[in-house]
């Protein structure tokens, strides 16, 4: 019995020793995280004449005032448009486009068309525009950073690029998983 | 003799070399009723004993006893009369308290001694409402929060299935302190997903005093204290503990716990404790589908050691919460339109609610908190006695978002907290009993990755003094008490040194006064009235960022103004014999520059999309309500257990309702107890019937008076019903008690959301949980008994 007891304080200190709590030094890192995307950049390249190229910059580098370039496209061409994303808050600046080809198969980026801003995703417009994405994932699915638009007729509203996050359920639709970025360009097709 | 003067000297010195909070007051009154249980007439002349040291008195000619100056600990109280049996009250005692004892006549020769007819009530003037014995095993297994849901006026706020916070007539969070052990628990308690780390395995009762008269525990409790309290070291010579198993179906969630302890033989003084629990439970389903990634596990562990002598004492206590919370994956948002979505589908999407499974993924809480305790007292004559208590906190917060290499997806807090209190508790001096005190708390918040609550210093230190007198002939109580407190937050910023923000200091006193009249035995009215303040939290002023999981932009104002309560209490009790008990608590409260979340129709645009602005704002606001409970022996063997709970909150600035405010319920429970049958003994078999009634006091959309959501997202749920079902027992192996309970939550299985929970939004609350608890005490070799 007595030396149950022991063993038993003994474990038991032994445990209080061992199990010691999993406190951080008190050492405060001297730089902030960073969100890490501060700049979404589209450009445009006219399919017929690749000399003819159209870029709008969404650019937040203070958090919370973005400031955001308008896209004037023509009526009826096809473009080649290409979205990149930055942070800039670094120099040189780290190309972010890398991480999301790198996870194309947990990544989906959709360009959408809205009359209205930060209207629901259900009003988005088809008759605006057809977007034909060009690259591919492991899964043979789109990734959607290389893609072709081709306006249709004169229109005066908003382009929306968003990167859906879609780990194990991506399946090519918008649906599945949330929103990792979503940026609103104003856009005139004339 | 030399050297253990020495030793307790050391002692005393090396705790105050540590920066804590409550503390023993050696001015405990315990009192009642010797009655006969069969003629029901008062029994003259009874002695009552206190086996732990000695202490006996004689009932007078009323049958009256009365026990003075206790410290707080656990008791065993031998009540002895001519003719009849002796009984043996195990009593745990926090606080004044009255308990009425019947005796049985020893012709009757009954087996099993039916001690008593209902619990022992504290003597106070404040509403406070206890949980301790068969109705705290009931609990086991379940969080803290979840637990002190049987407290009338008691509601949670939660996040899902696992976090769970208590709720005290409309408020919660930064309102309500939790005293573990005595000690202010120290988490980030802010947020509304942090649930307390606390191991509610440790309490042998937990009580919970409504309203802000509690003054020795913090001048800003406008919302009550909750207070978890371990049994007191063992007494009795021998090797003791106790072992606790539940389990529960609907997550398949099991819980161990054991303590063992021992009163060291040898040495008298001596004794110790060891406590563990081991907590783990997969995803939890509701009626229709599953939810994914919902899984716990926690780990947690306590030891004390105590010294006591007549003159002094010293007990160390150091325990560890360690826990890892799934996250509902489906709860967690990336955007704004990304939570309407989910809301118009009503129910989340299928990838989701796949099924079963222990694993915990991300998104998930890693949580650790570790408390380290110093509390000791010496005697100061026949006057008094001195207290010194001395803590240390830490707080280890990990949340861990969804995997994504496009954002920062974690935030990790980190918070130290010292605390020191020095008491002094005077004896009895013409009827007057009460405590002097003295306490101060430094803390330090260090965080990582995403900035949401900033690095900061705090130090906050007070004073009180409170007096309690009764009558002698004990049909007054009086009780009153002042408290002065100071609190500043410095040192504020981010961690690039970028943001700096303005530092504050808040001073302001609190107090209370209360009476209590004992119209006769049975029928008692206390009245009480508190002026209590509230320095805002952290978050309040300084929160900045995306709050994730509600997917909100929340802005913190650093010059808000503290909170000022005026908070009053009526409470009437009246029983009549062991058959009827009722008690009724009315409250008013009137909180000026009450701090609340306002959302606004402005956005705040991200990478991640627009975000709804909200900040905080002060109003003045009301609140007032009515707990009411009545316990009716019916039948013999038969009782019914009525309670009701119900408040009204007022934005009185903006003369309307206010948000997020616990609805109107119901509670009515029907209980038969048949009586011992051979080996099985204490039996019971009872059926619940919960009925929480529809939100529909909530502020209005500005824009549009008709829109049945107001400023939400979603109008409120139903109300909904819930039965439960449960039956409990002791077996008798032996000399071994062991106690079951089966029983079952949610039997129906009902389909329904509750408007204090978050998931509200998108998801049901969980369906049927049938669940096993089992208590057995563990006996070592010869225990002394």
């Amino acid at each position: 019995m007595k030396k149950n007891l022991r063993l038993t304080l003994f474990a038991a200190a032994a445990a209080l020793v061992l199990a010691a709590c999993k406190k951080e030094k008190n050492e405060k890192p001297n730089e902030n995280a960073n969100e890490e995307i501060t700049t979404v950049k589209l450009t445009f390249t006219n399919a017929a004449n690749a000399a003819e190229k159209v870029v709008a910059n969404w650019k937040d580098l203070t958090g919370g005032n973005p400031v955001i370039d308008k896209i004037v496209l023509k009526a009826n061409t096809t473009y080649h448009l290409s979205t990149e994303l930055f942070d800039e808050r670094k120099n040189p600046a780290d190309t972010i486009t890398h991480e999301i080809e790198e996870e194309g198969d947990e990544h989906r980026l959709f360009h959408l068309f809205f009359s209205q801003a930060n209207a629901n995703v259900a009003d988005s417009l088809g008759t605006v525009a057809t977007v034909t994405p060009l690259d591919k994932d492991a899964n043979n699915l789109p990734i959607g950073l290389e893609v072709n638009v081709a306006t249709k007729g004169a229109f005066t509203g908003f382009l929306r690029m968003v990167v859906r996050h879609q780990p194990d359920n991506k399946n090519g639709s918008y649906g599945p998983g949330s929103t990792d970025v979503q940026t609103e360009f104003p856009l005139e097709i004339k | 003799m030399q050297m253990i003067r020495k030793f307790a000297l050391t002692g005393f010195l090396l705790q105050l070399l540590f920066a804590a909070a409550a503390s023993a007051q050696c001015t405990i009154r315990l009192s009642g009723t010797v009655t006969d249980s069969e003629t029901k007439q008062p029994l003259p002349g009874a002695t009552i004993l206190v086996k732990e040291n000695g202490m006996a008195v004689k009932s007078d000619d009323k049958g009256v006893y009365r026990l003075e100056g206790l410290c707080p600990g656990f008791y065993t109280v031998h009540i002895s009369h001519i003719g009849c049996l002796p009984v043996e009250v195990a009593w745990q005692v926090s606080a004044d308290e009255r308990r009425n004892i019947s005796l049985p006549h020893s012709v009757t020769q009954l087996q099993e001694v039916a001690v008593t007819g209902h619990a022992a009530k504290e003597v106070t003037t404040a509403p406070v409402e206890s949980l301790s014995g068969r109705e705290l095993e009931k609990t086991r297994g379940l969080t803290l929060g979840e637990a002190l849901k049987k407290v009338n006026g008691v509601t949670s706020m939660t996040t899902g299935p696992n976090v769970s916070k208590p709720v005290i007539n409309g408020l919660h969070s930064n309102r309500v302190l939790i005293l573990n052990n005595g000690i202010r628990q120290e988490g980030q308690q802010w947020g509304s997903e942090h649930a307390p780390e606390v191991d509610p395995f440790l309490a042998n009762k937990m009580v919970v005093i409504k309203g802000a008269g509690a003054l020795r525990y913090g001048g800003d409790a406008i919302g009550g204290v909750v207070l978890v309290e371990p049994k007191a070291l063992p007494v009795k010579p021998g090797l003791g503990g106790e072992l606790n198993l539940a389990g529960f179906s609907n997550n398949r969630l099991g819980a161990v716990s054991a303590i063992i302890e021992q009163q060291v033989p040898k040495l008298p003084a001596l004794s110790w404790r060891l406590q563990g629990t081991l907590r783990k439970g997969g995803n939890v389903k509701t009626p229709d589908y599953w939810l994914d990634n919902t899984g716990v596990e926690e780990y947690n562990f306590s030891g004390a050691v105590g010294w006591k002598k007549p003159t002094y004492g010293v007990e160390l206590f150091y325990s560890q919460f360690n826990t890892n919370l799934g996250v509902f994956e489906g709860s967690h948002i990336g955007n704004r339109e990304d939570l309407e979505q989910v809301i118009q589908q009503q129910r989340p999407l299928p990838e989701y609610t796949e099924g079963f499974t222990y694993k915990i993924d991300r998104p998930y809480q890693h949580v650790e908190h570790e408390l380290f305790k110093v509390k000791s007292y010496l005697n100061t004559g026949k006057a008094g006695r001195l207290n010194l208590v001395l803590a240390r906190q830490f707080n280890y917060r990990d949340e861990l978002d969804r995997n994504s290499a496009l954002s920062v997806n974690q935030m990790n807090l980190n918070l130290t907290t010292y605390n020191g209190e020095l008491l002094w508790d005077h004896f009895s001096w013409k009827g007057l009993r009460g405590t002097i005190g003295a306490t101060g708390t430094y803390q330090q918040n260090s965080y990582r990755s995403r900035l949401f609550i900033p690095n900061y210093e705090s130090l906050q230190w007070g004073a009180f003094w409170t007096e309690k007198w009764e009558s002698a002939n004990q049909k007054w109580l009086v009780e009153g008490g002042i408290r002065y407190d100071n609190k500043q937050y410095y040192n504020i910023g981010d961690n690039a040194g970028s943001i700096n923000y303005p530092e504050q200091d808040y001073a302001s006193i609190s107090g209370s006064l209360g009476a209590q009249y004992r119209v006769t035995d049975n029928f008692h009215v206390s009245v009480n009235a508190a002026r209590a303040w509230r320095p805002p939290g952290v978050n309040e002023l300084y929160a900045s960022g995306l709050h994730h999981g509600a997917a909100l932009y929340v802005d913190g104002d650093p010059y808000l103004k503290a909170e000022n309560a005026a908070k009053f209490n009526t409470t009437l009790h009246y029983d009549i014999s062991d058959k009827l008990e009722a008690d009724v608590n009315i409250y008013y409260n009137y909180i000026r520059n009450f701090i609340f979340q306002q959302p606004t129709d402005s956005i705040v645009v991200t990478i991640r999309g627009a975000f709804p602005y909200t900040f905080y704002r002060q109003a003045d606001v009301s609140m007032k309500g009515v707990d009411a409970q009545l316990r009716w022996q019916f039948l013999p063997k038969w009782q019914l257990t009525s309670k009701a709970s119900i408040l009204r909150a007022y934005n009185e600035t903006e003369k309307d309702w206010l948000i997020n405010m616990p609805a109107d319920r119901f509670e009515n429970e029907l209980s038969f107890s048949p009586g011992n049958y051979k080996a099985l003994r204490e039996n019971y078999i009872s059926v619940t019937v919960s009925n929480v009634l529809q939100q529909t006091r909530t502020p209005a959309n500005p824009d549009n008076k008709n829109d049945p959501r107001g400023q939400d997202l979603v109008a409120p749920p139903s109300g909904y019903t819930l039965l439960g079902l449960e039956a409990g027992s002791t077996v008798h192996f032996g000399q071994q008690p062991v106690s079951f309970i089966v029983g079952a939550a949610n039997l129906l299985n009902a389909r329904y959301r509750d408007y204090l929970n978050f998931f509200r939004y998108f998801a049901d609350e969980p369906g049927r949980n049938i669940y096993v608890k089992v208590k057995m005490p563990l006996l070592f070799g010869k225990k002394a008994s």
